[in-house]
């Protein structure tokens, strides 16, 4: 068995070879921006040969934790060989990473990539030369075209097979020295300084370029797309075409006419809705008993279909941001909003997850992913789902129509959106001052070249996500679902009424916690809890609780905002009213968004942190509003 | 002697010095920014600076490019 690193600068390729090489089916989730996990896969003409995708790194030292992967990997774990993939559009740049792998005297191979496009630029590359100079073997590839791979892999297993390591051994070592023997930080910068000096000896001699140098098309691009006054227009209309493509109900502003994502959900919604009822036929056919019956169809089938429900939505917004992203464009956007969001102690990059809140703090938080920085991410993933999601809609739309109706509704809509907004910056600020004491981290991120994403790249990428939201997802809101009804339709005697039940019991006793808040009642502390299995689930919560409503189609009308449920006024005020929705805007999202922290978090302690804060925000800012309105009216 | 953040679109430049902490020197020195090496600035704005530089574009924003010491070729 041979096990063979994939290893390289993000961009050069590295991705399309390791699918290229093990076919999509090994594939195993690769997130546009940062791979942080290592895959692996075997390569498909010869299982003998294990492949080891390490991620995108621009050296060996430790800048961030996805760089500290790769060179743990190659130095500890000892793969039998390392094939460097090098963009040859950015030979010079990339060959400090070869350098430095070459250093460790694993034995390695370059694929030298995109090499038509170096063609196309008028570049030529003596790769007998290039071979020479670093001492190891060169083979030329185009990793889109699959060019080159064979007679790659014929070399790279010939060199993990000999075990050669490197021939250039005299410059490594001299360089090695510098670092081992000068202790001061000064040592790293004079052994960068030296493998540039050697790159540049080895790029003059190997690699001949053009004198004339023609804009690019990606210059050109680039000259539009982050010019001051029309960068954020363009980004406003590719946002608003994203949005529109997975939410929108009245497409393209065509009265009626779903989006894609819409109409998909309704497709997997009615799919969904027939096999509960084959499982509703069988389960009365074979005579089961009523709260078996009750568990399965009420509990499993209705909890779990609700996150298949919105998995569509998903796909489809995963579909389109993967191809923003694979095709440079969101790389222009980070760098375009990054003054902005510096002021909130936020990097540019944090704009796709918060803006994606608005949508589903699910693929939000999982969008994060593209963030480098630790800080930057976590602070992001603490506030983003402050960012008002579709589900909680809903809730506002039941207050508005009851007691808000003599006012205007859209403003008060609109002032719950803003409060969310205000609150992720507010967060971050304070999250920065408070909990992280690490500096601000500068921008910078390389502009990859525009290229057309290819569309299987991009549909693996989707369904990568999409399978990994469907699993955990469905896992972590299976368990709640079966936890919430059995808690709703059981006390110590059995079976019996929610009003008698654990839920009403536990919402008795928990209803003391909202007093200051304003809401001191079981029904509407029941609520919070239910709202965590789904935000919406507050407003069946209340139509069954107050009102005795179980009806669909009531309880639709309710959370389309068209009908009232007046019993809600006895128990609260506006103002109440109000300070309830705030609370359930900040407090912790939902458990399918709980599971997303989790997964990209990594680490429960940092969940439980990012609920905290949610949750003391929630409170305070509910408890102010309830304080300062009652005073006002 | 400049910093790189006062460097108008067009302009062809040598790096001579990184003035900022050393790990992000050793990381300004991994995207390619070594001593000696040339630079040309591609967009100079609010916003930050975009720079090529051995073949690669680069954004910065503005604090990072006022660390970075260039001088005209």
């Amino acid at each position: 068995m041979i096990i063979a690193a994939l290893a390289g600068n993000p961009n050069c390729g590295k991705t399309t070879l390791f699918n290229e090489l093990t076919g999509s089916k090994q594939h195993v989730g690769n997130w546009p921006g940062v791979t942080v996990e290592k895959k692996e896969g075997n390569y498909k003409k010869d299982n003998n040969i294990s492949i080891v995708d390490l991620p995108g790194t621009y050296s060996l030292s430790p800048y961030s934790a996805e760089e500290e992967i790769a060179r743990d990997y190659i130095i500890n774990s000892k793969p039998n060989v390392v094939v460097n993939i090098v963009d040859a559009t950015s030979i010079e740049r990339n060959l400090y990473l070869t350098m430095q792998i070459a250093q460790t005297g694993t034995p390695m191979v370059v694929a030298l990539n995109m090499m038509d496009e170096v063609e196309s630029m008028g570049i030529d590359i003596n790769t007998n030369k290039l071979s020479e100079m670093l001492g190891v073997p060169v083979v030329p590839i185009v990793a889109r075209s699959g060019k080159g791979i064979e007679k790659l892999m014929a070399v790279t297993k010939d060199t993990a097979q000999r075990g050669i390591a490197t021939l250039k051994q005299d410059v490594y070592d001299k360089i090695k020295n510098i670092e081992e023997n000068k202790n001061d930080e000064e040592a790293d910068i004079l052994a960068a300084d030296m493998r540039y000096e050697y790159i540049d000896k080895v790029v003059d001699s190997s690699v001949f370029k053009p004198q004339i140098k023609k804009l690019t098309t990606s210059d050109k691009i680039d000259q539009i797309v982050t010019n001051k006054v029309l960068s954020l227009p363009i980004f406003a209309v590719v946002m608003y075409m994203l949005f529109a493509c997975t939410f929108s109900e009245n497409f393209l502003f065509i009265e009626g006419l779903p989006s894609p994502g819409v109409w998909l959900a309704g497709v997997v919604e009615s799919l969904w809705g027939s096999l509960t009822g084959v499982v509703d036929a069988a389960l009365v056919s074979a005579g089961v008993s009523d709260w078996l019956h009750n568990l399965v169809i009420d509990g499993i089938m209705a909890g779990v279909g609700a996150v298949f429900g919105f998995i569509p939505l998903v796909l489809v917004l995963f579909v389109l941001m993967s191809f923003l992203e694979d095709s440079g464009y969101m790389a222009r956007v980070a760098f375009v909003m990054d003054r902005i969001f510096r002021k909130f102690g936020l990097s540019g990059k944090s704009f796709i997850p918060l803006l994606m809140g608005f949508g589903c703090s699910v693929p939000a938080l999982t969008a994060s992913r593209t963030l480098e920085s630790d800080k930057d991410r976590k602070i992001t993933m603490m506030v983003t789902p402050f960012m008002s999601c579709g589900a909680k809609l809903p809730i506002y739309l039941m207050f508005v129509a009851t007691l808000f109706a003599d006012s205007n509704r859209t403003a008060i809509i609109f002032s719950i959106y803003a409060l969310g907004m205000v609150m992720a910056v507010i967060g971050s600020l304070l999250l920065n001052k408070f909990m992280f004491k690490a500096e601000n981290s500068g921008f910078i991120m390389e502009l990859p070249k525009y290229r057309i994403p290819s569309l299987k790249s991009v549909g693996i990428h989707a369904w990568e996500k999409v399978k990994g939201f469907a699993i955990k997802a469905g896992t972590i809101i299976l368990f709640s679902t079966i936890l919430i009804w059995f808690l709703s339709n059981f006390n110590m005697s059995g079976m019996c009424d929610m009003e008698e039940s654990f839920l009403a019991i536990i919402g008795n006793s928990i209803a003391w916690i909202f007093a200051p808040l304003g809401f001191n009642d079981w029904r509407a502390s029941v609520g919070v809890v239910t709202g965590w299995i789904a935000k919406e689930n507050i407003v069946a919560t209340f139509g069954q609780l107050f009102a005795g409503v179980t009806d669909e189609a009531v309880l639709e009308a309710v959370m389309a905002g068209e009908q009232g449920l007046p019993a809600i006024g006895d128990v609260f005020t506006k103002v109440s009213a109000f300070s309830y929705m705030a609370f359930n805007l900040l407090c912790m999202p939902c458990f399918a968004a709980v599971g997303a922290m989790r997964r990209e978090f990594g680490s429960m302690k940092w969940t439980l942190k990012a609920i905290a804060f949610q949750m003391v925000v929630a409170y305070v800012v509910a408890l102010i509003i309830n304080v300062v309105g009652n005073i006002i009216f | 002697m400049m910093p790189l953040a006062m460097a108008p679109a067009g302009e062809i430049l040598i790096i001579k010095n990184l003035r900022c902490n050393e790990e992000t020197k050793k990381h300004l020195l991994e995207m390619g920014f070594s001593t000696g090496e040339k630079a040309e600035v591609i967009k100079n704005t609010s916003s930050g600076i975009i720079v090529n530089i051995k073949g690669v574009k680069i954004a910065l924003n503005r604090g990072l490019a006022t660390g970075i010491i260039v001088e005209k070729e």
